[in-house]
């Protein structure tokens, strides 16, 4: 790298971007120290780090000399472009660059599955937020100053943000090939199967954030060869460099791509955001380029759960069989394409749950208008689903006078049951054990009578009640999904391990371009690492472009993928080091084992140091690990061996509802789930938690409200997450069934928690408050009995 | 992710006709609309991105409709993404 000195300020030039407040190079210039074997709470190199504050997250970059990079952008959902004056900004102190779309050298537009996405847009715009222009300043509030001088003369156009009249003739068309984006039907069995009772719905899920803390961030610096290094929070490091690559007009090989601090992805940094912007800046000044997006602008800067609209009929036999399944999916993509025609087919896939019924007819739809675009969000199109299936589910319970609970365990999906696509599920599908398993766990203790402590009622300690109003109530779903990529994607990983001496003690560096995003995969890798090689030591370098590529940190993969691949190059390594004892003393290599930074015979007797074998030696392999093929599902009938492997969970929710004031506490909720194996129990537990917190916000609270193609709530005050206050404890109950294809029996662990836990609390709530709760989230409005309202008017 | 990106992806970049005009790609547009695969790309630019065999049934069409529309010349781009393939 040259063109600029990148480091802590002050201090001798480094090879890599660190803090501004340089706390401890541990994270960009070192990699991570891990140590604990697979199995046990091996703990997390950054968790002290985040915890006091001091991990260096994208957004604490820095380089000597950098300029830093601000955006313009639409304010209207859908307009034509006339004219762009950037002459105000070339003209103002302190501005280094202004580019629009015809400052992009290569292709100009961007997409995970579709190049259709503008890197600056040209004529149209599709939403409100899309970049028109960037610009490069030498303090970023010049570069604020200079983007706000660009002129845009804008005619205005009526936006398109119903996805079901954008699928009529009537709407204009936003794309040329028209609006749908993708339609997925499935069709098994009969079609004009009937049941006993029939139970209808139609279910609204509203547009979620993923929310994440660290927004959107990367520093590019540009080489002396007409390259550029990309300092950057990401999901996927090389279908980035694929996209900045293709839009700079240059070979991958001059896009050199490196993982930074990353504070929380949930699948909204698998498109890329500022990373092409950047890079242009970058090479056109020919100066380092900071960008890092407000919490405001990053609403605009990602995709968000698509909204869905969701029409059900649910057949069953007096005695609670379901006979048939009739469902109609409307998701909406907005503007551009991003992940959604995957989206869409995870919600066909998964859209009668983990229920084995013989008779489906489904239509999955994906739209364009002209809101917000939507793409990956944990849980994937599963959650949409879910939230109507269950709800259904409790629905006919109801229907046929059934325990909710009993209803389910009558049509659990088992081992070797099919899904509505025709895909046999191979491995354990402990749906039934899951339920058994929640029922069996003792509920909260009840409500106390009288006077309670305000901080355990809804609404807290705002003193809103002293109990009067508030009813109890407890609900249950379960839900599942797809691990890994699907419909015939060769997913693989790649992990390159070297085997050495450092400082007289045996060390494994295991380097992949997998990102860690919080989910704690640095320590998982590590533990693999430690538990093949047999030594303390393990040092998860820096993920870069470097090694090939990891895949996304997405589809709750990584730990099966690139856990994968790490085993694969240490068992490679391993097989070397055997094969150096073999000839050097003798013995039969299959017989070997490592411990304790040792090689030691089939009964523990040590046979040599590898600080001894070794000396100054490198043992060192890469390995690619693929899961087994996956097949694209029959355009016409849906059916296909889409999915490698499947995830269960369940959950049951315990509420206190205020049914006078609309408002919810969440008493407690139990979970049990299919790991398939812990490799870390405690990080396991972080990500059952978190889950539930991001399914509890769905069901009470986060909504981006879009009026007219308008974002109304571009704020953490005005966009609610759940906090410390409203998470309640989480019972867990962890299941370790050990999938056959996952390395050690593993099983894909962060969304599954995300899926089932909305219905579960929604269902709780309508038990509380005898409300049909329809849709989520929950309002406070939707909660309070009408004939109260209309009484205090 | 978690299905393949498309298959194939072909941009068509296309220099007006003598006019100046935008004709060419207003044509180059449409018939690349009615195979269902196309996006826009860029003011002078349309491509076509899908299924190996789509893409490549449709690039014919494109052609002759903006040609036929007066383009002087017409560059294609091939893309294939390197992440489907081992």
């Amino acid at each position: 790298m040259s063109g600029a000195s990148v480091g802590p300020r002050g201090e001798t030039p480094v090879p890599a971007p660190v803090p501004e407040t340089a706390p401890t190079p541990l994270v960009v210039d070192d990699g991570e120290l891990v140590r604990g074997r697979i199995g046990v709470s091996a703990p997390r190199p950054d968790g002290t780090l985040k915890v006091e504050g001091a991990f260096a997250y994208a957004s604490d970059l820095w380089a000597e000399g950098m300029l830093w990079g601000v955006t313009l952008r639409s304010p209207h959902p859908r307009a034509r472009i006339l004219t762009i004056d950037t002459s105000p900004a070339v003209a103002m102190a302190g501005v280094h660059a202004v580019l629009t779309h015809a400052d992009v050298p290569g292709r100009k537009t961007y997409g995970l599955e579709h190049p259709d996405q503008p890197v600056l847009a040209w004529e149209d715009v599709r939403y409100e937020g899309e970049a028109v222009a960037i610009v490069a300043a030498d303090h970023p509030e010049t570069a604020r100053r200079a983007a706000r001088s660009i002129v845009v003369e804008y005619e205005v156009l009526e936006p398109v943000v119903d996805a079901e009249w954008a699928m009529t003739d009537e709407a204009p068309r936003l794309h040329p090939s028209g609006n749908l984006l993708r339609h997925v039907p499935i069709r098994r069995g009969d079609p004009d199967a009937t049941g006993d009772v029939v139970v209808r719905g139609t279910y609204e899920v509203g547009m979620q954030d993923q929310a994440f803390l660290g927004p959107e961030s990367g520093l590019a610096v540009p080489d002396d060869e007409g390259g550029v290094d990309l300092y950057i929070a990401t999901q996927w490091l090389h279908v980035d460099r694929e996209q900045v690559a293709a839009s700079l007009d240059l070979p991958p090989e001059k896009v050199r791509l490196t993982l930074s601090g990353v504070g929380g992805a949930f699948g909204g940094r698998e498109d890329v955001s500022m990373q092409i912007h950047s890079c242009l800046l970058a090479l056109r000044t020919r100066r380092p380029v900071k960008m890092v997006y407000s919490r405001e602008e990053s609403f605009f800067g990602h995709v968000h759960r698509h909204p869905a609209r969701l029409e059900y009929e649910h057949h069953a036999t007096r005695d609670g069989r379901l006979v048939a399944v009739r469902a109609r999916i409307v998701l909406d993509g907005g503007a551009y394409a991003s992940s959604s025609t995957a989206v869409c087919s995870n919600a066909a896939c998964f859209a009668v749950g983990p229920y084995a019924v013989a008779n489906c007819h489904i239509d999955a739809y994906v739209v364009y208008t002209d809101n917000p675009p939507c793409g990956a969000m944990r849980g994937f199109g599963a959650v949409q689903a879910c939230f109507a299936y269950e709800s259904q589910m409790d629905r006919l319970a109801a229907a046929l006078g059934m325990d909710p609970i009993d209803l389910r365990l009558r049509n659990a999906m088992a081992t070797g049951d099919e899904l509505p696509t025709g895909q046999r599920v191979a491995g354990p599908a402990p749906v039934a054990e899951l339920l058994e398993r929640l029922r069996a766990m003792p509920l909260p203790p009840p409500a106390m009578e009288g006077p309670r402590d305000v901080r355990e009622l809804p609404g807290g300690v705002s003193n809103a009640t002293h109990g009067e109003g508030v009813r109890r109530g407890v609900g249950y779903a379960v839900g599942c999904k797809n691990i890994g990529f699907s419909e015939g994607f060769d997913d693989y990983s790649t992990a390159h391990v070297r085997l050495q001496i450092a400082a007289g003690t045996p060390q494994a560096d295991v380097h992949t371009a997998a990102a860690e995003v919080g989910q704690g995969l640095v320590t998982i890798l590590g533990q693999i690492a430690r538990t093949e090689l047999g030594v303390d030591d393990a040092v998860v370098v820096p993920s870069d472009t470097t090694v090939g590529s990891a895949g996304s940190s997405s589809a709750s993969r990584q730990t099966w993928m690139t856990g994968g691949a790490v085993k694969m190059a240490c068992e490679a390594v391993r097989a070397d080091v055997f094969s150096r004892v073999a000839e050097r003393f003798g013995r039969d290599p299959t017989q070997l084992l490592l411990r304790d930074g040792r090689v030691v015979d089939a009964s523990g007797a040590p046979i040599v140091a590898l600080a001894e074998l070794l000396g100054d030696d490198v043992v060192e392999a890469t390995a690619e690990h693929h899961h087994r093929p996956t097949f694209p599902l029959d355009p016409e009938t849906g059916q296909g061996d889409a999915h490698v492997a499947f995830a269960f969970a369940a959950h049951r929710a315990v509420v206190d509802v205020d049914v006078e004031l609309g408002l919810v506490r969440v008493v407690e909720i139990a979970t049990a789930q299919d790991v398939g194996k812990a490799l870390n129990p405690q990080a396991v537990e972080g990500q059952i938690e978190g889950g539930i917190a991001q399914g509890l916000g769905l069901a009470l609270m986060e909504e981006i409200q879009v009026r007219n193609g308008l974002v109304r709530n571009p704020s953490f005050t005005d966009y609610l997450i759940p906090t410390v206050l409203d998470m309640p404890p989480v019972r867990i109950d962890v299941l370790e069934l050990g999938d056959p294809d996952g390395p050690y029996g593993v099983k894909g662990v962060g969304e599954p928690p995300t899926i089932s836990s909305t219905p579960a609390v929604v269902a709780a709530v309508r038990a509380a408050s005898g409300r049909p709760l329809t849709r989520v989230p929950v309002r406070p409005d939707d909660l309070v009995d009408p004939a109260l309202l209309e009484g205090s008017r | 992710m978690p299905v393949a990106p498309a298959e194939l992806t072909i941009e068509f970049t296309v220099a007006p006709g003598p006019d100046d005009d935008r004709t060419a790609v207003r044509a180059a547009v449409a018939a690349a609309a009615e195979s269902g695969l196309a996006h826009e790309t860029g003011p002078d630019r349309v491509a076509l991105s899908g299924a190996h065999d789509a893409v490549i049934g449709a690039v014919a069409g494109v052609l002759d409709a903006c040609v036929r529309a007066g383009a002087r010349g017409v560059d294609l781009r091939i893309e294939v993404p390197t992440e489907v393939r081992p």
